[in-house]
Parts: structure tokens; C-alpha cells; sequence
């Protein structure tokens, strides 16, 4: 909730709140460039990029990005198709970053919002743990260095997405919001159904003829990818064991129980 | 599925307290729990069912290889993509003393929304639990909703079937059921009442901080809450 003490700003007079704000929630490595990249090309589903990334603005805007507000003038301003259509891609930090300095609603309207995620956790988690040591996001960054296996590393990163996206689940069972859900796997098999749906949701007509057009962001998934995953599964993969994703697991470290823990869950705090 | 007579018939035959309701003086030990899936969890073709919860899945510390006696099981994982009506069916039930449609409510219920809070990041935990078990585990189950039983139940049970490599040729699920919807209108009214309350999508709970900080240190770990 918002910090007690700090007030959160209002938008200037004359501040035109857009037609429609289209909020694709999501995490890394769920194929959010590739179906970002289709909805602009749509040319009517708003451009969505990390506007309101608190750290790390769209490429080129870091000069621009400097606060919330700059931000939030950098949505309107270049996520926008046409016909009135903002759209801003968001992981739930993003959220939590923007709602510590303003009231989004009071912004950009009633959002419709679009929830991206990917059933293969293990494959996402592997995916950005490569990413991150060849410092390389999309398929147009050259690789810097060699990625090290590291079952650990991707324990952790698995642990950190499941959390991430039980983020997203907590704001909107708490706020009654029924975004509309997409899966990556589906999202890569049917682009069309994707960004027909995502249309359908936020009530906008899409030229019924639109081809999708090449991708710009390709794959970034190779052997290495392959090799990781048959790897991971062999020395950490026992479907005997439950939960184990941790570091303890894959060190053979002797477990803790954690019977206290559970009783916390269960037990009213007051 | 237990109607279909082929998908097996699935009990929480791993849940202590479901057992002494159910089957009294049964599945006192892990292995006479096994024991019992196969004596009351089997349909006549063979075929085994079990339901389960992430806390009751029989991991190694319970004395057994759950792979041992059943194999390569098919999951079947079952959401709710209501959550927050999920949660508080299940503040309500919890409440009543009464989890299905012929137990009748022992008590009033009372609205708490720091209890119906507290439920949607028990379940945002649990759930998470499955999620990282099949990622680790490279499984991948048969995701179904409770959004789609209501729709079309045969659907769901011949898409089950299938992924069991099983045909229930013309099968069409015949009602009458043992259980009904609970649902009444004092859901709604709760519902209405915590999105009033709690609700305002300008901000990110700090409830989330919980999720992360319980779901993060229960996937830390390993498991060890065992069956009991």
C-alpha cells in the first residue's frame, strides 16, 4: 500500500487521460518483445515498451525517463497507436515502482489489462539466466561472454519467476480484475489468436486481413538452451522429491522442516 | 471421473483428516495409506485416482518412493482462475465447519477481510508450490479450470482421458452429483464487499511482500511437511 507521509501526484491541468490503456503484465523471458512487437504493428493496440521501468527505461529514453511522471509522459507520448491506444508492457516492480508516486488510474483511465505468462518455468528460467550471462535480451545484442551452467542459479531464477507471477495473481484476485490470459506457448503457435483476443478484450476492431509480419526479435534459444534443461532435469529433476528447486536441494544440504512455517500460513495473524 | 468408472476413483487418500472422516481406522502408516489408494482409488479397468494438495505430496521423508508404488503418474492440475472467489468459498466453508453441499454449516459466518486476504496469498503460496514442482521436475500436467468443469464438464473429462492415453468412446457425464455448488449470494456480497474495501488497483499490496517472502522461502527449502 502506499507509504504513509508521501503524497502521490496528481496530473497536471490539461493532462488528457487516453482513450485506452492496454497493460500487457507480465515477467522476462515470456515472450513479451515478440507479442509486443505484433500489437504495434497492429497499428491499433497502443506500442507497448517498458515505460515505467523504475531502473532501466526503453533504449534511448534514459535521458527522458528520469521519474514516474516523466515516464508516465513518455507512455502517452510514444506507446501510443493512432487511434488513441496506449499500451505499456509492466513486471509487477514496474507496478509497485509507479503506485509508490502516483495513482495510475488517475493517469491513464481504467486499464485493460493483459496477463502474459509462460508454463514452462524451467525453460524461462534457463532462458534469462543465458540472457543474463551473455548480457544479450533479444536476438539484435551480440553475446559478451560464454554462459556457466549453474543448477543453482537456475534454482534461484526459477524460484524468483514463480514468485513474480504469484505477484501478479495475489494483485488481481485482490483487485477483482479479470485480465485476459495469455500463455507464450500459445501466444508462439497462434500470433493471429493472440492479437485477435487481446482486441476482443479491449474492444477494438482489427483489420481481419492482418498478416503478421516477420519478427524482428528471432529466438534466442539454440542448443545451449537444450543441453541446460536435459542437464538440470537429470541432476535436480527427481519427481520423487517435492519442491526442492532451492539451493539446499541441488547441494545434497540437509533439510530443515519448515512444519513452523506452514503453521503460520494457517494461523490468523491479528 | 469416479462416474466414468475408467479414470480411477481420486480421494485425498494422502490427507490425514480426510481419512479419519472417511475411512476410519484406515491409512494409520504411509504404507497402509498406498494401500488404500489401490483398494478404494482403483476403477475396474486398473486405473488408479488420487487427489492431492502441494503439502500432501509423499515425498522420500514419509518412508516411501511414491514412484515405486504408482509409477509415472499423469497429472491432472486443477486451478481456479477466480481466485478471489475461490478464496472466499473457502473463508466461508472453513467458517461453516462445512467444505461440501450436504454438511450443514455449523456456524455463522462472519466477514473478515484480512481473513479472505490471507487465504488468496495461502493459495497464490500453494499453487506455487505445484508451479515449481513440475518446472523441476520437467513434468508437464493436463492444466484444467474449475471455470471449464462448469462449462463443459465431458470436455474436461475426455481431454483427462486422452492425456491418460484412455477412451471413454460416447461417455457424457450424467448429473445427479454427491456435491453442489455452495455458492449463495453472501459470496457476492463478500465479494462486492472486499473489492470495495481492499481493492484499489492503484497500488500493490503489501500482502504481496508476503507471498514472496512465504513462497520464496518454502521453494528455498526442500519440503518437508510430510503427510501428517
Amino acid at each position: 500500500m502506499k507509504p504513509a507521509g508521501k503524497a502521490r501526484q496528481h496530473p497536471p491541468a490539461g493532462w488528457v487521460v487516453p482513450r485506452l490503456t492496454l497493460i500487457v503484465a507480465t515477467l522476462e523471458r515470456s515472450g513479451s518483445n515478440f507479442l509486443t512487437e505484433m500489437m504495434t504493428q497492429t497499428g491499433v493496440l497502443g506500442k507497448p515498451l517498458e515505460f515505467l521501468h523504475p531502473e532501466s527505461p526503453p533504449k534511448g529514453l534514459e535521458d527522458r525517463a528520469t521519474s514516474t511522471i516523466a515516464r508516465l509522459h513518455l507512455a502517452v507520448e510514444l506507446g501510443a497507436t493512432p487511434n488513441g491506444v496506449v499500451a505499456i508492457k509492466m513486471f509487477p516492480d514496474h507496478m509497485a515502482a509507479v503506485a509508490q508516486d502516483v495513482r495510475l488510474s488517475a493517469w491513464l483511465g481504467t486499464p485493460r489489462w493483459v496477463w502474459l505468462r509462460r508454463r514452462d518455468l524451467l525453460a524461462q528460467a534457463i532462458s534469462l539466466r543465458i540472457a543474463r550471462q551473455r548480457n544479450s535480451y533479444t536476438s539484435e545484442e551480440k553475446a559478451e561472454a560464454d554462459p556457466v551452467y549453474s543448477p543453482r542459479s537456475i534454482g534461484r531464477l526459477m524460484r524468483r519467476k514463480a514468485e513474480q507471477d504469484a505477484a501478479w495473481s495475489f494483485h488481481f484476485a485482490r483487485t477483482g480484475i479479470t485480465p485476459l490470459t495469455l500463455w507464450y506457448e500459445d501466444v508462439e503457435r497462434d500470433p493471429l489468436g493472440a492479437l485477435s483476443a487481446i482486441a476482443a478484450h479491449a474492444g477494438i476492431a482489427i483489420d481481419p486481413g492482418l498478416v503478421v509480419p516477420g519478427r524482428r526479435h528471432k529466438r534466442q534459444r539454440d542448443d545451449v538452451n537444450e543441453e541446460w534443461r536435459r542437464r538440470f532435469l537429470e541432476e535436480a529433476g527427481d519427481p520423487d522429491r517435492f519442491v526442492e528447486i532451492g539451493e539446499e536441494s541441488l547441494r545434497g544440504k540437509k533439510s530443515t522442516r519448515l512444519g513452523k512455517l506452514f503453521g503460520r500460513l494457517r494461523r490468523p495473524k491479528r | 471421473m469416479t462416474q466414468t468408472d475408467r479414470l480411477g476413483r481420486p480421494g485425498e487418500f494422502f490427507n490425514s483428516h480426510v481419512l479419519r472422516a472417511v475411512y476410519p481406522g484406515r491409512g494409520k502408516t504411509i504404507e497402509d495409506k498406498c494401500r488404500l489408494v489401490r483398494d478404494m482409488g482403483t476403477s475396474p479397468n486398473g486405473v488408479v485416482g488420487i487427489k492431492m494438495f502441494p503439502e500432501h505430496y509423499p515425498t522420500p521423508r514419509t518412508g516411501i518412493r511414491f514412484s515405486e508404488w504408482f509409477g509415472k503418474p499423469v497429472w491432472v492440475r486443477l486451478r481456479r482462475q477466480d481466485l478471489l472467489g475461490q478464496a472466499i468459498s473457502f473463508v466461508l466453508a472453513r467458517q461453516q465447519h462445512a467444505f461440501v453441499s450436504h454438511a450443514a454449516p455449523k456456524f455463522v459466518p462472519e466477514y473478515s477481510a484480512d481473513d479472505i486476504s490471507r487465504t488468496i496469498t495461502e493459495f497464490c503460496v500453494r499453487d506455487g508450490r505445484w508451479t515449481a514442482y513440475f518446472a523441476r521436475t520437467g513434468q508437464q500436467p493436463l492444466e484444467i479450470t474449475y471455470e471449464e468443469i462448469e462449462r463443459d464438464p465431458d470436455h474436461v473429462l475426455h481431454s483427462i482421458a486422452r492425456a491418460a492415453g484412455l477412451d471413454l468412446g460416447g461417455y457424457r457425464h450424467a448429473p445427479p452429483m454427491t456435491f453442489k455448488k455452495q455458492r449463495t449470494s453472501l459470496n457476492d456480497e463478500w465479494r462486492a464487499r472486499f473489492i470495495a474495501e481492499r481493492g484499489d488497483p492503484d497500488t500493490m499490496s503489501a500482502q504481496r511482500e508476503k507471498v514472496r517472502g512465504w513462497l520464496g522461502e518454502l521453494l528455498r527449502r526442500r519440503s518437508l511437511k510430510a503427510i501428517d
